[in-house]
């Protein structure tokens, strides 16, 4: 090309020097390159940013030099085309967007349809197109340049000249256009701004809109957040616009390279006949499936196939198409990642693995934490499901499973709920007033409402199932009940939710971890495994959770809470009074063996559940804010028995029911953690103990003392646990309630009081203590209990070095998750 | 009852929007100073307008009733007032779009562009609601707390598009919805 010189600023968009971004903008370079790979784009220029520049040092205007070369290009595009810019037939239209090195927010947005004249529009209006589309199209135009370069309100514009829009859809001649113009033009005046009729004084108020975003506010502000240097400076695009309404050999839609549902590797996507894109956004016409193998002319199909695959090569990922036919000839519009579920993020990365096109850590990065807890989230048990009653049938606004109590206020559902039920809110609709409730909620119902309601979006935000419109559900406030279909249920009353399904039952199905049965994210997290090289372990709250543990096949062990066993055998209630009596005199022997057996008998399930798995029993502590608050009493009782060996008796009837619980269930895989100690003696007389009844003995280290030196001092498989959440708790001095609600921490720190929330972002002093106490070494036999801090801690104990962790079952896979991807830094 | 005056009023309404807030959230969504907006929570929480729940405030039923009474007494003359009858009217459109947005940026993951549309059609509202700050002196705030989420956002917090626990656009959005209809006397919608 003549005019368009190597070093000039204003390009063809398939020049190969187009590709650099930092001259070109990331959305020319991205344009350039698939132009080179060969994949058909309509015609297109760009303005480099060294074309802001000459715009910035000469006042904020384009400079003589910079419009003659766009009017070249222009020209150059009108020949590609063969159709002519702001002529009277057959015109040529484009569109112009911004493109900066680094992509921010604030700049300037995509004006189309950018190129016609009363006169043009007309013989659009007079061709196979129509005169709607015409009008539309031309008024497109106009809302977007008033409100994108004018800064005026779009709505406003098409209320003022709303007279004039139908004259000329009634009347399809020049004067009725020519006034449409005319309005439109008065309006602009009449709002103290300028614009002209002249298509090309419209290209360069456009281009020139787009520089001067560059400097707007918000634009500078994430700038300045980010460090980007304000010269850096922003490139345009003009692109001609391509129509699929045409004729009838055009058309318009979206392909997706894979399934973006399920990410299987097949063609997907919609085509719409004879039109333009819009209509496929708006729903009005029923498009072509792509998925089907028949319904695309084949030159077409193999078209779309071999440009998958090139795209796919050049992004090294799935991507979503938006393309054009006009006149038979297929036009690539935009190419980007494809959107994608979680079920599909999960399948696509594992598939591109084995294709070869990205390695395993790039297959991780390209997975969020979300998606792992999406995929690996409770669902019903089907056999449950099966037979389960339905209620209701509204509208799945927010998918997942989940079943409680039916509450019908949102304060009751929040009490409800801190006292540890389950709840489902069902509310006639959800408002700002009802969030508390919406929170503590494990699902939420409303009977009336549709996608977009106030509930709709609030359980989107906070990933709870939501069902809205349910509009069989009788809900009286006052009664505190509901109805359907004649029949009356009580608040407090179970059902359960299906988000996805939309679908309300009758009852409590019961919920199962789903995670492994997605084969896909089994591949993920082994590779996750691999690169952490740890090993996470469960922290059940009962022997249900830890037989799903064992069922899901990974080769970890159980860290369990006999207080918890115990309270899950019913037992509790006897257990305390027990401990209480056991403690404030010299305690009979029918007592202790008492103890012994509920001991036993809340262990042995735990034991045959895990199926010879490693299981780590953690002892009652009656020093714990939980023994506290269970134990009616608990300030009467003597002061030595808080101490870890305090009382001896006590101890060896709570040893010797696990050991009778592990010969019972023939388990040879058992060890009891000792927790509150602080020097390597108490060990020493704790592991005495746990070696006359035969079982294994370890510890759970909960206070700073015992970091000093019993990790390194003990035997060298004498297993150890560190319970970061109480070091981390104890060396600030919280009270457990803090810790318990991570928001009020949240909150501190959002009020300056304190720099980190150290539950979040471990400090840097118990970090060193952690360090020191482990030592050089990734000691295998030293855990980390983390069931009670956010997986992001986990992840800096990683750091330190720790090897072996645990926590609550619902949580596992996206701590082996984010273990993983921590290779990459 | 005895009526509110225009401080108690901001006050009481910010928490009767908010449901519960501490006295530090309030203050920021008002606009006031802590130490005045802690007085008049003092002063209501004796009257038996609000209590505390773990230092979050929330409206007694005689709290909301004042709160309601204000809205009534104040606002009747903008009851019939055609600039913001007007401007309401138009508001819905762009409401309705909003909303539209706030459920495509969910269902598309946060997608880039939709978010872009998102904030322009907030840079719009904050716009268009310099034509009623005359009228209502005080959504000088929403358009400051707009201002602020944006810039959360265009600094990737992605937490402030939506975010119920939060000082998001959405929740910033709905408390002005229910702000002004309460101002024109209008029950608000599913």
């Amino acid at each position: 090309m003549v005019h368009m010189t190597d070093h000039g600023v204003v390009r063809d968009i398939a020049d190969s020097e187009v590709e650099d971004a930092l001259r070109f903008g990331g959305k020319a370079s991205g344009l350039a390159k698939m132009a080179g790979a060969g994949i058909p784009i309509p015609p297109a220029f760009v303005i480099g940013v060294e074309g802001f520049r000459q715009f910035r040092a000469n006042g904020g205007k384009l400079g003589a030099r910079l419009l003659s070369d766009i009017h070249l290009a222009i020209r150059d595009v009108e020949s590609k085309s063969g159709r002519s810019f702001a002529g009277d037939d057959h015109p040529l239209l484009v569109s112009v967007r911004s493109g900066a090195p680094v992509s921010m927010p604030g700049m300037m947005d995509t004006i189309l349809n950018l190129g016609l004249t009363p006169t043009s529009a007309l013989a659009l209006a007079n061709g196979a197109e129509g005169a709607d589309f015409a009008i539309d199209t031309w008024l497109r135009f106009w809302r977007m340049f008033a409100e994108i370069v004018l800064g005026l309100d779009p709505a406003e514009l098409l209320r003022a000249v709303k007279d004039a829009e139908s004259d000329a859809r009634k009347d399809l001649t020049l004067a009725s256009f020519q006034d449409l113009e005319r309005a439109i033009l008065s309006h602009i005046e009449g709002e103290g701004e300028t614009a002209s009729a002249d298509p090309y004084r419209q290209l360069e108020q456009a281009v020139e809109a787009v520089f001067r975003s560059w400097d707007s506010n918000r634009a500078k502000a994430y700038r300045k957040h980010h460090g980007i240097s304000d010269d850096l400076g922003t490139a345009v695009t003009v692109q001609a616009m391509v129509f699929g309404n045409a004729d009838e050999k055009s058309g318009s839609g979206v392909a997706f390279t894979r399934n973006p549902n399920d990410g299987s590797k097949t063609l997907y996507g919609e085509y719409l006949i004879g039109r333009q894109g819009e209509d496929l956004v708006s729903g009005t016409h029923t498009p072509i499936d792509l998925s089907d193998p028949g319904a695309l002319d084949p030159e077409l199909r193999t078209a779309f196939e071999r440009h998958s695959a090139t795209l796919e090569a050049l992004y090294s990922d799935a991507v979503d198409i938006e393309f054009t036919v006009e006149s038979g000839e297929l036009y690539l519009l935009q190419v980007r990642p494809a959107k994608r579920t979680a079920a599909a993020a999960v399948r696509i990365a594992e598939d591109l693995v084995e294709e070869g096109l990205i390695d395993k850590d790039v297959a991780l990065s390209r997975i969020t934490p979300e998606q792992v807890r999406k995929v690996s989230r409770p669902s019903f048990d089907d056999a449950e499901l099966a037979a389960a009653a339905l209620l209701a049938q509204g509208l799945g606004s927010s998918p997942g499973h989940a079943q409680g109590a039916a509450v019908l206020d949102a304060d009751r559902a929040a009490d409800r709920a801190a006292a540890g039920e389950a709840v489902i809110l069902l509310r006639p609709t959800t408002s700002p007033q009802d969030i508390r409730g919406m929170l503590a909620a494990s699902g939420i119902v409303t009977a009336r409402g549709g996608a977009l309601s106030h509930a709709a979006v609030v359980s989107r935000a906070l990933d709870r199932p939501c069902i809205v419109g349910c509009e069989a559900i009788d809900i009286d406030l006052d009664r505190r009940t509901f109805s359907v279909d004649g029949r009356t249920y009580k608040e407090g009353d179970r059902i359960s939710v299906d988000g996805n399904t939309g679908k309300v039952f009758l009852g409590a199905i019961k919920l199962k971890t789903a995670g492994q049965s997605a084969p896909a994210l089994k591949r993920i997290l082994e590779w996750a495994d691999e690169r952490s090289g740890a090993s996470v372990w469960v922290s059940p709250k009962s022997s249900e959770e830890i037989g799903e543990t064992t069922r899901s096949g990974i080769a970890a062990g159980s860290l369990v809470s006999v207080t918890d066993l115990i309270i899950a055998s019913g037992a509790i209630d006897k257990f305390v009074g027990l401990t209480a009596a056991v403690g404030a005199s010299n305690p009979p022997a029918d007592r202790l063996d008492a103890l012994r057996s509920i001991v036993r008998d809340a262990c042995i399930p735990a034991l045959l559940a895990s199926a010879g798995g490693a299981v780590h029993f953690r002892l009652p502590r009656l020093s714990s804010d939980r023994a506290r608050r269970l134990i009616e009493n608990w300030q009467e009782l003597p002061p030595g028995y808080f101490l870890p060996m305090g009382s001896l008796k006590y101890l060896r009837a709570l040893l010797s029911g696990i050991s009778a619980a592990a010969e019972r269930a023939a388990h040879p895989n058992v060890c009891v953690l000792v927790g509150g100690i602080s020097s390597v003696s108490e060990l020493a007389a704790f592991e005495r103990e746990a070696e006359k009844v035969g079982v294994r003995a370890g510890a759970m280290l909960q206070n700073v003392m015992s970091l000093d030196d019993i990790v390194r001092s003990r035997g060298a498989d004498t297993p150890i646990w560190i319970d970061v959440g109480d070091i981390v708790r104890t060396v600030f001095g919280f009270p457990i309630e803090v810790q318990q609600s991570l928001e009020v921490l949240d909150q501190y720190v959002g009020e300056s009081f304190i720099a980190t929330n150290p539950f979040r972002r471990i400090p840097a002093y118990v970090t060193r203590l952690l360090a020191t106490s482990l030592g050089t070494e990734n000691d295998a036999m030293v855990g980390i209990d983390g069931a009670a801090v956010p997986p992001e801690l986990l992840v800096e104990m990683r750091r330190v070095g720790f090897r072996r962790f645990s926590v609550s079952l619902g949580r596992r896979d996206e701590v082996r998750f984010l273990l993983g991807r921590l290779q990459q830094e | 009852m005895p009526s509110l005056s225009e401080q108690e009023f901001v006050v009481l309404n910010g928490a009767h929007l908010k449901k519960m807030a501490t006295a530090e959230e309030l203050a920021r969504a008002v606009g006031l100073e802590l130490d005045a907006v802690e007085a008049v929570l003092v002063e209501a929480e004796k009257s038996g307008l609000l209590m505390a729940v773990d230092e979050k405030y929330l409206l007694l039923p005689d709290g909301t009733s004042a709160v309601h009474e204000h809205y009534r007494s104040v606002y009747q003359p903008l009851r019939s007032d055609e600039t913001i009858l007007d401007w309401y009217d138009r508001f819905e459109t762009i409401n309705e779009q909003f909303i539209k947005q706030v459920s495509e940026w969910q269902s598309t993951d946060g997608d880039a562009r939709v978010q872009s549309r998102l904030l322009k059609t907030v840079e719009r509202l904050s716009k268009n609601m310099q034509e009623i700050i005359p009228l209502v002196p005080r959504y000088e705030n929403y358009v400051r707390r707009f201002a602020e989420s944006v810039a959360r956002i265009d600094e990737g917090d992605r937490d402030y598009v939506c975010k119920p626990t939060i000082d998001s656009i959405h929740n910033v959005w709905f408390e002005f919805h229910e702000d002004i209809l309460s101002v024109i006397g209008r029950p608000r919608d599913t």
